[in-house]
Parts: C-alpha cells; sequence; structure tokens
C-alpha cells in the first residue's frame, strides 16, 4: 500500500554536523526517511533532539558552523544536499518548501507593514505588480480567515494578537503555493483555544491546497490530531516511525513508550507523574551503540555497545530498538500506556467528548 | 489596657493603634458553605485595571475568591484573561483600584506599612514562566538563590547560610557544586529548578506560579510538575498555579477557577470540574485541549464559546454555588438551568 504513494522527499543516510568551539559533533545521525505527497508528518521528539535542524536542511537554512557530512535529500529531482550557494536555493526556499516558526513575533519585521510584507513574497516570488500583490494580498488574509483584511493590511504587526500573527506567517507562507509546509512548533507559544483555530486553519488550508505539511512538535496532543504519519526522534535519529495509530496504540521503542507516560492526562490521582530520568546525549564526541540506552530501564548489554538497525514491525511501522529482535527477551510495554484511548477518555466529561469511539485495537 | 506612668502622648499612640489594627481587619463570610478549611487569602470585590493613555481599561471586575490553606488552586483562562493580573495583585506587583484583599484577615492590599510589606515579601513567592528571563544574568547561582535569606538575615552564620542554600538546592535536584555556575549554565529545565530553590528557600506560605511549565519540554514538564508537589505535600505550602494548559492543572490543582475576560466563571474542586463543567466557556476550554489520541482526537468536536448565548439584560448574573464547592457565574434563570443538568 505505502509504495503507491508518490514521494515528495526522499533523505538518504543524511548526517549533519557543526563544529564548535573548534571540535565536530554530529548532531542529525544517518537518517533515512521517505515523505510521501499530500501527507501530514509530525516529527515529535524533545529539544535537542535534532528535530528542528532535520527540517532546516531541507531549505538549506543551517547556521553558519553547520554542515552537511554525508547523504542526499531528493526533492523533485534535485539533491538538496549538494547545493552550496544561496543563488542554488532561491527557487526551493519559500517557493517550493516554506516554513512557519514558533514565534511569530520574531519572524516577522516589526517596522513594515502586514501589506507591504506579503506583497513583498509576492512580487519577488511571483512576478506580480505593485497592484496585483496588493489584491492577492488581501485575497491570502481573507484565506488564513483575518476579518476584514482590506483595512488590517495597513496594519503594523504589534496590532496584531498572537494568534493572528501566525495567521500572517502562514498567508505569507503560502503565497508561493509551496508544495511542502514546515511547521516548526507553530503552535507552542499559543494559548489552547487559539491553537486550536491555528491547527484547524493548517488541516483546512492543507486540503484546499493538497501541499505536504511537515509537522515539528513536542506536544503529543497536537499531534495525534494533525499528522498521518509520526516520526520518533531521540539523539538525532530516527528512532521510530509509523501511522499515528501505530505509534499510539502499538509503540515499540522504549523511548517511546516513556513520551507517553510522561502524559499529564494519564497520572493518577495522588501519584507522581512518570518521567524519563537522566539528561538528552550531548553530541560531544561518538555515541556508542543506542543513544537512549543510559535513561533507558529495559536497556540491555547490546544497546551500549551496537546500534540497532530499523526492525521493521509492519507495512507502514519501523522501530529502531534490540527489543525487537528475535533473541530479546519479551517486554510489554509499561501499563499506563495500555488502553490509551479509555484512560484519556475517563478524565473527560463526557458532555464534552463522545464517549463511545472504540478503544484502539491493544495487544495486551 | 492603661498602665499607671503613661503619658498621655503614649496613651494616644496606644489608642491609635488599637483603631489600626481594628481597620486592618477584616472578616468575611467564606464564599463556600459549611466548610472546615481554613482561609489564607480572600479577594472581595477586587477591581484591577490599568490606565491606558488616560483611560481606563478594567482588567478584573468584581472578584471574589477564596484561597484555602494548603491547597493547589489552578487558574485558568486564555491568554488576556487576567489571570496573571490576579496574582500579581496578590502579590502586591501591581495596584488595585477597589475591594479588599487580605491574608489571614488582615487587609494585604492598598496602603501598607514598610514593615508589614516587608513581611509580605517574606510570606509569597513567586515562580515565573519564562526561566532564561527570571535569573539574573550576572549573579551566579548561589547568590541567586541566598538573596531572598540574605535581605531577611534568615541565617546565623556564613555557614549557616551555606548549608541552607545547598539544602535547597540539593531539594530541588541540582548538586551544591552547581552553585558557583551562572544561569546561562544551565537547561531550561535546570534553570527553572533554580526559580524554584529561590522561592521555596524563604518557606513561603503561599506560591504563586506564574505558568511555571509552558516554556518548557515534555519530559521537563514532568519533572517539575512533581517537584512542586513535592514541595506543597512536605512543606504544606498553598500554591496558586496559573495555567492555560487544563490537562496540567487537572493534575496538580485541588481545585481549579476558570477564567474568562477577568470573570471568574467556574471553581470546582478539579476531577468535579471535569466530570461535570457546567458554564457554555468551560466546555468550550475542555474540548479545545488536543487529546493524546488519535482515535478520540478525531471523532471530537470542539466547541466554540460564544457569548452571546446568555442574556444578562433582564438579571446580571453572580457566582452562585451549584452544589457544595461548585461555583458558576449564572444568572438566576440559568441557575436553575443549571441544578437540573447535575
Amino acid at each position: 500500500m505505502e509504495n503507491k504513494k508518490e514521494v515528495e522527499i526522499s533523505v538518504k543516510n543524511l548526517s549533519v554536523g557543526f563544529i564548535s568551539h573548534g571540535s565536530k559533533m554530529h548532531v542529525i545521525r544517518n537518517i533515512t526517511m521517505d515523505i510521501y505527497k499530500g501527507e501530514t508528518f509530525a516529527i515529535v521528539g524533545e529539544s535537542g533532539s535534532g528535530k528542528s535542524v532535520f527540517t532546516k536542511t531541507f531549505t538549506g537554512m543551517l547556521e553558519e558552523n553547520g554542515f552537511i557530512s554525508s547523504g542526499e535529500i531528493w526533492f523533485q529531482g534535485e539533491d538538496l544536499a549538494k547545493f552550496k550557494s544561496n543563488k542554488d536555493w532561491l527557487h526551493i526556499r519559500g517557493k517550493k518548501i516554506a516554513t512557519i516558526f514558533q514565534d511569530p513575533m520574531t519572524s516577522l519585521n516589526p517596522l513594515l507593514r502586514i501589506g507591504y510584507q506579503i506583497e513583498e513574497v509576492l512580487r519577488l516570488h511571483r512576478g506580480m505588480n505593485k497592484k496585483e500583490a496588493r489584491k492577492e494580498a488581501i485575497e491570502l488574509l481573507r484565506r488564513v480567515r483575518i476579518p476584514d483584511p482590506e483595512k488590517r493590511i495597513h496594519d503594523f504587526p504589534f496590532m496584531y494578537s498572537g494568534g493572528m500573527r501566525q495567521r500572517v506567517v502562514i498567508a505569507i507562507a503560502l503565497a508561493c503555493k509551496p508544495d511542502v509546509l514546515i511547521c516548526d512548533e507553530p503552535t507552542t507559544a499559543l494559548d489552547v483555544t487559539v491553537q486550536t483555530q491555528i491547527l484547524d486553519l493548517i488541516r483546512d488550508l492543507q486540503k484546499e491546497e493538497h501541499f505536504t505539511t511537515i509537522f515539528i512538535t513536542h506536544d503529543l496532543g497536537v499531534v495525534a490530531g494533525i499528522a498521518d504519519r509520526v516520526a520518533v526522534m531521540y539523539g538525532g535519529q530516527i528512532i521510530e516511525y509509523g501511522t499515528v495509530d501505530d505509534i499510539y496504540y502499538h509503540p515499540a521503542h522504549p523511548y517511546t513508550w516513556a513520551l507517553l507516560s510522561s502524559l499529564p492526562q494519564l497520572a493518577q490521582d495522588g501519584s507522581d507523574l512518570t518521567y524519563i530520568h537522566g539528561n538528552p546525549p550531548s553530541f560531544i564526541g561518538e555515541i556508542d551503540g543506542d543513544a537512549f540506552a543510559p535513561r533507558n530501564q529495559y536497556a540491555m548489554k547490546i544497546d551500549f555497545i551496537k546500534e540497532a538497525p530499523m526492525f521493521k514491525i509492519s507495512d507502514t511501522h519501523y522501530a529502531k530498538t534490540w527489543l525487537l529482535d528475535s533473541r530479546a527477551p519479551k517486554v510489554k510495554p509499561p501499563k499506563i500506556i495500555q488502553n490509551l484511548s479509555k484512560k484519556i477518555a475517563s478524565t473527560i466529561s463526557s458532555d464534552v467528548i463522545n464517549k463511545n469511539v472504540k478503544d484502539g485495537d491493544h495487544h495486551d | 489596657m492603661i498602665k499607671k506612668n503613661m503619658t498621655p502622648e503614649m496613651i494616644e499612640k496606644q489608642e491609635r493603634e488599637k483603631r489600626y489594627k481594628k481597620e486592618m481587619h477584616f472578616e468575611f463570610e467564606p464564599l463556600e458553605k459549611e466548610t472546615d478549611k481554613n482561609v489564607l487569602v480572600s479577594c472581595r470585590e477586587v477591581k484591577i485595571g490599568f490606565y491606558n493613555h488616560n483611560l481606563f481599561t478594567p482588567i478584573v471586575k468584581d472578584l471574589n475568591l477564596d484561597i484555602y490553606e494548603g491547597e493547589v488552586l489552578g487558574l485558568v483562562g486564555e491568554s488576556g484573561s487576567g489571570k496573571t493580573t490576579i496574582g500579581r495583585a496578590i502579590m502586591r506587583m501591581i495596584p488595585i483600584q477597589g475591594g479588599v484583599i487580605t491574608y489571614r484577615n488582615e487587609r494585604i492590599s492598598g496602603k501598607l506599612k514598610r514593615q508589614e510589606k516587608r513581611n509580605l515579601k517574606k510570606k509569597f513567592q513567586m515562580i515565573f514562566q519564562d526561566p532564561s528571563a527570571c535569573l539574573n544574568d550576572r549573579s551566579n547561582v548561589d547568590y541567586i538563590v541566598s538573596e531572598g535569606i540574605r535581605a531577611f538575615h534568615m541565617y546565623d552564620s556564613e555557614k549557616d547560610r551555606l548549608d541552607k542554600v545547598s539544602a535547597a538546592i540539593k531539594e530541588v535536584g541540582l548538586r551544591s557544586e552547581h552553585l558557583s555556575r551562572y544561569p546561562h549554565e544551565f537547561s531550561g529545565g535546570q534553570r527553572q529548578r533554580i526559580g524554584i530553590a529561590r522561592a521555596v528557600i524563604m518557606n513561603p506560605e503561599l506560591i504563586i506560579a506564574d505558568e511555571p511549565i509552558s516554556a518548557l519540554d515534555v519530559s521537563i514538564r514532568a519533572q517539575v510538575l512533581n517537584l512542586i508537589r513535592k514541595f506543597q505535600i512536605e512543606k504544606k505550602m498553598t500554591v496558586l498555579f496559573i495555567a492555560h494548559d487544563l490537562s496540567v492543572v487537572h493534575y496538580i490543582s485541588d481545585r481549579i477557577a476558570v477564567i474568562y475576560h477577568g470573570n471568574i466563571v467556574e471553581i470546582a474542586p478539579s476531577n468535579r470540574l471535569f466530570e461535570k463543567p457546567l458554564h457554555p466557556y468551560t466546555k468550550a476550554l475542555l474540548t479545545a485541549i488536543p487529546l493524546p489520541d488519535p482515535k478520540l482526537e478525531r471523532e471530537k468536536e470542539v466547541i466554540v464559546y460564544d457569548e452571546s448565548v446568555h442574556d444578562y439584560s433582564v438579571e446580571s448574573p453572580s457566582l452562585v454555588e451549584i452544589e457544595k464547592g461548585h461555583f458558576v457565574l449564572a444568572s438566576p434563570t440559568e441557575v436553575e438551568k443549571y441544578k437540573k443538568m447535575l
């Protein structure tokens, strides 16, 4: 089933390094991943897991001291990893692959009017004249559901609220009708009610425009609502990926278990929240074996010596852990994340959500 | 009491002090009927607002709130609803424009004596949202944590101070060799721990935690929440927990107050609020939480709150106790409606 889908971005053995204080460290380590056309692909992980760096390579926006040490990124017949100068990137960055950043405050220029900032993109990338650009900009603002766009187009960014600013950023990103939209934690700075509005907007626009969305977040709640497929990142590697149902109902990697069990919704009354002990790995020096092993309560001896290969669980679901090896002891995921739907449904009033939803099938 | 050898000035001074004490003393009926809990802080008809180009903009209107001793009260609302403003008003960081805030039946709002203000600073402590902005970049952890006990001379000798500081830093899960380091050497979660240590070392009675975890990662979030809970239980502190994420507040709080546009629309024990939300805004807020479950999330319908469902043209709403400890902002007709829903 999977092979029928068209591949939009194909990443092969990608490694990204940084030079800091004269020493090299590898922040992305050997990622191979296909992202399909029209899907919403979510990347989840702690801060420092390399999720932002990974997607920055798609638009050539790595920091000065960052470099792609090996690997290929195939996008529409071109290898993006080979691009060197800004000139190479001109027809990709912003035009075919657009990015929405976390903080709508810093991604807009506070000294320029909203209208000018949208028109600038239209004039540069789509060669419109001023009049056409103004017309298109108003249309774009209307599409991201900003009321009264004819008037608001003359406003400065500070006159908009946080959610509205994020809408403007989305409008700018969509101005060039991109094929891929990268959302780098677009709702982390917003509060819950505005967050749902922005997520709905992205979902609706995707239906209309059929672009591919790459969604970076650390909030597992957001992922469940928006994503088709999820990749979990840890220590610069994708350690598990699959459809949303695979990840939530049949998680296989101990790190995914740990992430799921630290959800506050799952805490029983009076007990402590479970959390992941220890710190994320430092990238200075080589990491031997599995990067998660020191924090992993299910770690075996081999985890400290040799890195696990990607094991195939089903056609859509892969995980990188020795637990899936035929010689490994059979370990069940922790109790707390079994019957996830039922547990989460029980925390919320039936007035609010429909509890009759069938529980996800589990292997107990 | 008048003693024999008192001069008239001394008698007058004593009278004045008596009068002052009487003026400062406020005893309110607790909002909740038949409760055996002690009220620590109460707000009655508190109005807070700001002057914007000489134009008064009210932020919080007629706030009535009791904070009980030893509880965790969650304050939830969207940004701009005034939840931080309430926290800051209790801390005396911003003035209030009307009403009274009391602490153990003594007025703490408005004009106070210098000594009284000083005492309050010792009893109320705050944990801030942004761990990278709330610590002084130029001073080491030792100084940051001990600033409070230095100001109030809460130690006997230099050794005693060091002991206290390293005990506090160990309690939040850092090591005493961290004391000589500077804030930029720590990660976000560790910095938030320093912020907590700084508040806890004073042995405060009330901690106001203003969105302490919004800027943190999922796994670190859990650690910081556990820490706040641990201190609250061990040291019997009262916590006012301000947040916009209901799922986190549900875990940590005993009671939750939901705020909309400066009005408290619902207060209830936290499990009860999730079981039986009554006010339409609370329901809308509950559906807005993203659920970490794909199936439920797909089936979920988000309710959008519309103020026009209330008809307050004839009857004005007030905070009414619908069942024990469960208050809703409602007009008399709505009260009947809500009672039927139980």
